[in-house]
Order: structure tokens, then sequence, then C-alpha cells
């Protein structure tokens, strides 16, 4: 686009897809760097990790050693360490320092959702921490070595059955998903591609210490796989798979969907898919070249996309500089809302857009909202926790500064909070509630009330 | 007590239908005036998908019942003539003397007995030997099975949800239908539903399900117009009415049909009550979806298993006491599942793993009492467990097909085989 055309409204754009929207002063200077400027330095994350468990450096206990009450006992800590684990990393999302850590955080989990995995399978904390671990390093990294470093993953060499995948008894379930799933999509190779490639993931599979390679559980035999044959292993399998141009555009077109929320028109596809090829899937170009696309500017494209749960949780929980006294207020919520990490509906992730929304999932979005704007779930009145309830608590101020008109305190909060405005009849209402809530309460928590009504406007589900 | 008497339930479909239409449209009036002034109509308003289309049974109801963690079938409908079960569970077995015999081979749990006064008023059928094949032992694989219908590769689209598809239209193309088509009484929607035409609620408390859906009319409802359009605003707009609507619909419903009847006091007892006063408030919902989890008895079987096949039968037998007070029962059906059944062979812990095949019961005045298939033999064992004879999918077919009226070809993408559930 041409940089004459580039406004304060196309930042925040930027920023709510890029990362998970952001506060005025964060979109005022993305919006001051210029458009490629402001792309640019979305790609340059800060270098920090993510939350590094205590448990990390304990020895893994052999579980045939143990009682079956011990191994009773291993089971619900490794469950309690995964959910954990799972709750520092939303809370990580959320503290992302800088707009260019929310996109690496954005990237993270487009390759969780890409490269799903379970925890209602994989049922041991560290598989699943290394794997956030591979996503975090390679966000935005390049995509062949991911793809290489998916086939020794051990909690996706569990969750595929590799770890089941033995010469003369093969199962198919990663080869069939590599290609159909993670590379090439269906229609770009045959069950006899899947047949032959599970061949060739043979005896790749995990251990108690991670990866382990079992030389003969492996058929070392000659394969014929998308048309070349020869003694291929997994990383033979993936290099052919990678040659294939199809691969290119299967990822560029999710890729365009995860930012976009659209399908990109065929010329789009096949240009970012061209340069995507020819960098060697340099995610990285990838990315740039979405974000300074003009197509991504477009008025089909802004303003269009239903939040996903996450979006939604960790998106208001960081530009509100919310406060919880535990994760486990926003594991319940995006449960509820369909999207808990770590426990995608299948092996395909999570679909998006519509999907996202039913009845029940809408009242879900707008419990949240009551949740922001009284700082606790509202019926969350079980007496046995009567006094530590979970809470959530945030300061309005700096939302609204030294505004006092209602009038101004709403569009303010709507310009920050909302891409799709509201109607006029809506405007009207939102300040009229600010004026009765000034009225009877403190002026902060009348404002957290204006937030939590503007939240349950449909159009604060879109960005 | 405010039940409607049974006249009520017995009308014609069309009467229903009219009266159904009527109460929206009070509601309508009074409280969305603007929307009834700018003449859009709510989606589901609008459509006379009331009961599932295309010349559906219109007033018939199922009832899924999903028993979580894969229930012991071999401890429930017992093989008690059979040595070869007490030979492999010597802690486990039920004593012969203690089973309630229903034949001369095969009788239920001592916990069963309300399931057995079932039986004797031939409101009981029990489906042996459900399973499907290559089945997995892992609960997530195999519940998703269950719940998708899709044995070999994953389906995005619940069983369900491809019914409610199939006969509905699709909501994105705002030729949709009721959300209450479908209710699971749980806190999310169960996967069954997942489907593209946006049907189905999730409740656990009809107040509390109103009061929730209520606390965004503070922002928008009565000032914005719904419009009948395709952008995403219009598609949250539609969205977020429908649950208004069905949520008021729910709550009156519930309210205009307060059971009478003694549930055993659990989360269970309480979610089936609330299924019979929804379905005798005369809501347009023609399946229902409830849980009861803890099945997974790898230790200490005995107790935990009899007090959950207790709080099963207890609960079953209230359900139907009530629905038959409130003249519903003939147009009610229920089915019971559980993603595998257990290994014959008891374990080291008095418990059982996870296995394979296992029988289903299903209940109603419509059934046609009896037990259908033969006990799974304990001798020709696949992998030390009983095998699968009768597939999951027969009984998904027979409930599409001859309870609901709707074509089950088309439903679950492959022709299963009937089985002779209905009277």
């Amino acid at each position: 686009m041409p940089s004459t055309d580039w406004t304060w409204t196309h930042a925040r754009h930027l920023l709510n897809r890029a990362g998970f929207g952001g506060r005025r002063d964060e979109i005022t200077s993305l919006y001051r760097l210029g458009l490629d400027g402001a792309v640019d330095s979305l790609l340059r994350p800060t270098d920090r990790r993510l939350p590094q468990p205590d448990w990390l450096a304990e020895d893994k206990t052999d579980r045939r050693k143990l009682s079956k009450e011990e191994q009773k006992e291993n089971q619900k800590l490794n469950r309690q360490r995964q959910q954990t684990l799972i709750g520092e990393w939303i809370i990580s999302m959320i503290e992302t320092p800088t707009p260019a850590d929310m996109l690496r955080a954005r990237m993270t989990f487009f390759w969780h959702g890409h490269f799903a995995t379970s925890i209602q399978k994989v049922k041991t904390p560290h598989p699943i921490f290394a794997q956030l671990e591979l996503f975090d390093a390679m966000a935005v990294g390049s995509y062949s070595k991911l793809l290489h470093a998916i086939v020794r993953d051990p909690a996706m060499l569990i969750y595929l059955d590799n770890t089941r995948n033995h010469r003369g008894k093969p199962n198919e379930n990663l080869a069939r998903e590599l290609m159909e799933l993670f590379s090439l999509g269906p229609g770009n190779y045959s069950e006899s591609d899947i047949r032959e490639g599970a061949r060739a993931l043979t005896g790749w599979g995990a251990g108690p210490q991670g990866f382990r390679l079992a030389a003969r559980r492996h058929d070392s035999g000659e394969k014929t796989i998308l048309g070349q044959t020869g003694k291929f292993d997994a990383d033979g399998f993936v290099e052919i798979i990678l040659q294939q141009p199809a691969c290119a555009a299967f990822m560029i077109r999710k890729l365009w969907q995860y930012f976009a929320g659209t399908d990109p028109a065929p010329a789009v596809l096949g240009a970012l898919a061209a340069g995507f090829r020819a960098s060697d899937y340099d995610v990285r170009l990838a990315v740039r070249d979405i974000l300074r696309h003009p197509k991504f500017y477009s008025e089909a494209v802004r303003g269009n996309q239903i939040k996903s749960p996450l979006q939604l949780v960790v998106g208001t929980a960081r530009t509100l500089q919310a406060q919880v006294n535990t994760p486990k207020i926003y594991q319940r919520m995006l449960t509820l809302m369909g999207q808990a990490p770590y426990q995608p509906p299948n092996v395909k992730g999570w679909p998006s857009g519509r999907a996202w929304i039913d009845t029940t999932r809408l009242v879900t979005r707008y419990t949240f909202a009551e949740m922001i704007a009284n700082g606790e779930i509202p019926g969350d009145v079980d007496p046995r926790r009567r006094g530590r309830r979970r809470g959530v608590q945030f300061d309005p101020y700096p939302l609204v500064n030294d505004l006092v008109a209602p009038e101004e305190i709403i569009a303010e909060l709507t310009n920050q909070l909302l891409t799709v405005p509201p109607t006029d009849g809506e405007h009207r209402l939102l300040t009229k509630n600010l004026q009765q809530d000034l009225a009877q309460l403190a002026a902060p928590a009348a404002v957290q009330q204006a937030v939590g009504n503007l939240m349950r406007l449909p159009q604060y589900q879109l960005c | 007590m405010k039940r409607q008497d049974t006249a009520f339930h017995t009308r014609t479909d069309a009467a229903a239908a009219s009266q159904h239409y009527i109460s929206r449209r009070d509601f309508l009036g009074q409280g969305i005036g603007l929307l009834a002034a700018a003449g859009t109509v709510p989606a589901f308003l609008g459509s006379t998908c009331l009961a599932l289309g295309g010349g559906g049974n219109r007033d018939r109801v199922l009832v899924v019942i999903q028993l979580s963690g894969g229930n012991d079938g071999l401890n429930t409908v017992v093989p008690f003539s059979d040595d070869a079960y007490y030979r492999a569970r010597p802690k486990l077995a039920i004593p012969p003397q203690d089973v309630l015999r229903l034949t001369d081979e095969l009788g239920l749990h001592p916990k069963l007995q309300p399931l057995q006064r079932l039986y004797d008023r031939g409101e009981l059928s029990i489906v042996q030997g459900i399973g499907y094949p290559n089945p997995d032992r892992s609960h997530f694989r195999s519940i998703e099975i269950w719940h998708t219908g899709v044995a070999d590769g994953f389906s995005s689209s619940g069983w369900l949800g491809r019914l409610f598809d199939h006969t509905c239209g699709n909501q994105h193309l705002s030729k949709s239908c009721s959300p209450t088509l479908g209710i699971t009484v749980d806190k999310t929607l169960s996967p069954a539903f997942a489907g593209t035409s946006s049907v189905g609620i999730a409740l656990n408390d009809a107040e509390r399900f109103y009061r929730m859906t209520q606390v965004h009319t503070r922002s928008t409802a009565k000032s914005a117009p719904v419009a009948s359009g395709g952008s995403q605003l219009d598609f949250l707009r539609r969205t977020a009415l429908n649950a208004e609507l069905a949520a008021t619909d729910i709550r009156d419903a519930v309210r205009s049909a307060k059971s009478t009847i003694d549930y055993p006091q659990n989360a269970f007892g309480n979610s089936l009550r609330l299924i019979a006063e929804m379905i005798a408030g005369g809501l347009d919902t023609r399946v229902y979806y409830t849980s009861l989890g803890g099945f997974d008895t790898h230790a200490n079987q005995p107790v935990q298993h009899g007090r959950l096949l207790n709080t099963l039968a207890s609960g079953i037998e209230a359900f139907t006491q009530d629905l038959r007070a409130s003249g519903q029962l003939n147009r009610v059906l229920g089915v019971t599942f559980s993603e595998f059944g257990r290994r014959l062979a008891e374990n080291g812990s008095s418990g059982t793993d996870h296995g394979k095949a296992a029988p289903l019961f299903v209940f109603g005045s419509a059934v046609r009492p009896g037990i259908i298939g033969e006990h799974p033999s304990l001798s020709e064992l696949d992998r030390g467990d009983p095998q699968f004879q009768i597939d999951f999918r027969r009984v998904y077919a027979t409930v599409i097909n001859d309870w609901l009226g709707v074509d089950a070809t088309a439903v679950l993408a492959n022709r299963y085989a009937r089985l002779p559930l209905l009277g």
C-alpha cells in the first residue's frame, strides 16, 4: 500500500492481527514507524523465553518401578504439572512486553494449532513442554526445519501413534497427517504414499528421555513416496514433502487465514507461495509479506475476523493489564469457549471463524465480560470457595487517563477496544449507562462497568 | 406445582407449533419491540424448523446418556451361567445368587434393580456386544469415534450435528432452525452436536442460563436492529438474539412444568429432572444429551461401580416415572452408551482395564422390550477382550430412522442395518 494510505486505524488493525490488540500508546508507536517499519519491528521479538517449570531438572522416574498407588500419585502430579504449564503459558502471552513478543506468541500458538497435540493422549508434562519450546524457538523460523523437528518431537510421536509404528507392523497415523494436515493438504498424495511414508517413519519413537530412534524397528528397505524411490527414513520423507509445490501454497493459505481471517485470492496466494518456496520456507519472510500486503488492509479483511477465544481472553487481559489470583480463571474461560490449549478437538486443531460461535459459547463470552466488569465469575458462589474466590482486577485509569465526560470516555474506549464501531443507538446506550453508573459508583468502578458493557457488544467479538 | 395437563401435550403438532410461535411473538412484542418494528425476524423464529424437517417424526424426543470412562459391561449385564466369567474375575464377578436374572444366562448387576423393574414393565431393551471395528482403547480416541460416528479417520462434525445440519439447512445462509433442537445438560456442548447449523444449547440450570443471556441487553439488544444479512456482525447479532430467546423459552418451559417426582439427589438426577421438565414444558427440542462420569474403574471397582450403576438406574427410573406422570413417556426414547467396555480379566487392584465391546440400554414405553444380540463369547477373545458384534452405528441408524424419522444414510454417510429396537 502507498505509504500515504497508512493510518492509525491501519496500525490498530496490524496490532489486532499480528498480536492480541494493544493499548493506545502501542498503536501510536507502531503507526509512527510507517507500514514497513511497523512490520519489521514486529518481527524483532525480545529474547524472552517461556517460563521454565521447576521440575525440568528432576530425574524422570521410571514408571515400571512404581507401585500402583505411586503410579496413581504420579499421574495426578503429571496432570497438575501440565495444567500449571499451560496456565503459565497463557500468563506469559498476557505479559508479553512488546508487540513483537505478541506476534511471536501468536505464531507459537499457530504452530500448536497446526501441529495439534493433546494432553488427553500425551499424559506427561515433559514432552508437552519440549514441544512448546520448539514452537516458541521456531515461531518465525524455518518451516522446513520445523517439519524435520516435528517427526522427532516426542509429544507428536506419541500423539499420532508413531511410537507404535514398527517395521512389518506399520501405523499410518503420522504419515497421513504429516501430508494431509501438516504440509500438503488432501488431494496431493495417494493412499500408497501414506503406506510407504509410514514405512519411512517406522522406528522413530519416544522414550522417557525424549526422542528415540529404534533401529531394529525401522524399515530400511526401499520405498516409493510421491514418485521418488529410495531407502528413505523420516527425514528423507520430509525432504520429499518439502519438494512438492503444493507445500508452500498449503502453508501460505493457512497463515493467510490465520492473520487475515479470509481465504487469499488466487493471485495473492500464488505470489506469496512462490516467495515462501524461494526462501526455503522462511516463515519470517512469509509473515512479513502477509502483514505488508495491501489486501491484508482491505475492507473485506479489517474488522471481519471473529476473535478466537485466545485472542479474546489474552487480548482483553493484556490490553486491560488485568491481574488474576490464578490463571485457572483464564483456563476455565478458554475451555468453555472451546479453545483449551493443548486440548484441541482433534488432530486437525481448532476450526476458526464462525465455528467459534454458538449460542452457548457466546453466552460464555458474556460471562467473561461480566467477570471483567465485576471482578469475578458471575454465579461463582460455591460456599466452599467463599473468601477465596477466583478474581480478576484491572485499573481502568490508563485506558481513559484524565477524561471525565461520559461521551469522551465512551468514545475513547470504543476507539481503543473496538474495530467495528457501535451503532449510534449502542453508543448512546453505553453513554447513558456510564452516566448512571458514575452517579452511583466511584469513577473507576463505573468505567469498569463501561468496559464490561462494551465487551458485550457483538462488535467486541470482531477484530 | 404448575405442570400443564396432559391434554396440552397430545394436541396436534400444528397446534403445538402455532402455540409456540405465539409465545415467541409475544415475547418479541414485549421484549424487543424494535426488532418487530424493523421487520426483521430473528433467524429461528422465521424458520419452520420446529421439528426435524423433511418429514421427521415431529413430536419425538431422543435422550442420550453418556457413561464416561468406559463402563464395565460384563458386570452390568452379567453372564452368570458362564464359568469363564467367574474364572477371569475371582474378586469382581457378581455371585450368581446376587444377579437380577433376566434369562437363564443373563442378569443385571444387583444395583440395577430399578432397571429390572423397567425391564419387567416392558420399557427396557438391552443391546449386547456393541462396538466398532479395530477398536481403540484410548478414552480420547474412542469417545471421539462415538461422538463423530466415524471410526476410520476423523470428522469435524458429530453424528447429532450432522443430523441437525441435514434436517435444518444452514444458519450461516440464514436458513436456520431453532438452536434448542438439541440441548446438552452439561457445562459445554457435547462434541456429538458439532455441525454447521449452530444447533445446540448447553446448560445446567435454566434460571442461571437465562440470567447470563440477559446481561448483554444492557448494551445492545434493544438498541440495535437484528439484521438478516450475511456479515459477521449480523451473524453475531442473530446468535445473541437466538441465545436470549432460547434461554427465555427454556426458562419458561421449565417454570411451567416443575417436576414433583423425587429424583436421587445427585448431579445426574438433577440433569434428568431438568430434561424431564424441558420435555414436559413443550420445548421444540428433539435431542437431549447428558452424561454420568466415573466409570474408569481401574481400581477398587466394586463399590464405585455399584454406586454409579445405582445412580444411573435410579435416575432413569425416576425420569421415566416423571415422564409417565406428565404424559410424555410415549414420545421419549432414551439410549445409554459408554466409549468402551472393560477387559474380561480383572486386574491386580480389584479393577478392570480398558476393553472393547459392551452392552447398552434403550428405554421408554416405545421400545420393543428384550435383549438384542448374543452375549459376546468369553472364550473367543480379541487380546483379552470380548469382541464386538453390533456396530454402534446400527443403534444410531435405528434411532435416526425409526425413531426420529430421518434418513440415517444421509447422516451417517453409510448404510447400517437397523435393529429391532422399537415395539
